[in-house]
């Protein structure tokens, strides 16, 4: 049986947020990664909102590493994922009674060829705690091309992440 | 009584490929365009399009700007190698 990936806010980081283990700050804040999920997932792990950490890019996955289940590293992708800078982060904003972040460029992958299921951004200044993990609704495959994933439009009622 | 409630909640990402090379100025602008102004279909259909013309222009602007920053550099790059 292979794994799967649903969209979720995870549970650890509803936690974590209230520890201040996570900021979101530009400029000053943490630097946030996106690593892409293997099509196969191999591991039989359901990452979700029980997901809580990256781990590594080796090893049996589980729920606290995503090790094989991340895409090998080489043919556009290195292992880790894409990297955002502090700078890219957007400094959480409210609305009402929400509250709403996101990153300023949407991650892309050049010169790529590989297949992916899902995405999951971690801190990679906080030991890789997962903040959010993304499907893709199935199998995605780039061939010598550029693979960009799309962030929602940063607003309170449709940013990749939210309280409200 | 006090009550509270509340709720945490992620978007979705999508995915856009493009395979055989790198994104095109028009794939740029409209991802541009689509993270600095979100239309909701809610909206009242006045408010809706003026807002989405308002984005067209936005994305006319950002795509003929990509592509002249593209030439440009194409440009320098081509005079520099002749140099």
């Amino acid at each position: 049986m292979a794994g799967s990936v649903t969209t979720a806010f995870p549970t650890s980081f509803k936690g974590e947020l209230p520890q201040a283990l996570h900021n979101f700050t530009t400029t000053s804040g943490n630097v946030f990664k996106v690593a892409l999920m293997t099509s196969t997932l191999a591991g039989n792990v359901a990452y979700g909102a029980a997901t809580t950490a990256w781990g590594s890019s080796a090893g049996t996955p589980t729920q606290s590493n995503l090790g094989t289940d991340e895409v090998a590293n080489g043919s556009g992708y290195t292992s880790g994922g894409f990297a955002w800078t502090a700078a890219q982060n957007t400094t959480p904003a409210t609305s009402g009674t929400g509250a709403y972040w996101s990153w300023s460029v949407n991650p892309s992958w050049t010169s790529a060829s590989f297949s992916t299921s899902g995405c999951m951004i971690y801190n990679s200044s906080a030991s890789g705690r997962c903040v959010y993990i993304g499907s893709f609704g199935g199998t995605q495959t780039v061939t010598s091309g550029t693979l960009t994933i799309v962030l929602p439009t940063n607003g309170v009622s449709t940013s990749i992440l939210q309280i409200n | 009584m006090i009550g509270t409630s509340g709720s945490a909640n992620v978007g979705s990402v999508s995915v856009m490929i493009t395979n055989g090379g790198t994104k095109s100025p028009d794939q740029w602008a409209k991802e541009i365009a689509d993270k600095v102004l979100y239309i909701a279909d809610t909206a009242h259909p006045m408010i809706r399009d003026q807002a989405m013309m308002f984005k067209d222009q936005m994305f006319r602007v950002i795509r003929d700007n990509i592509a002249l920053a593209i030439k440009q550099e194409r440009e320098w790059l081509h005079s520099q190698i002749r140099s």
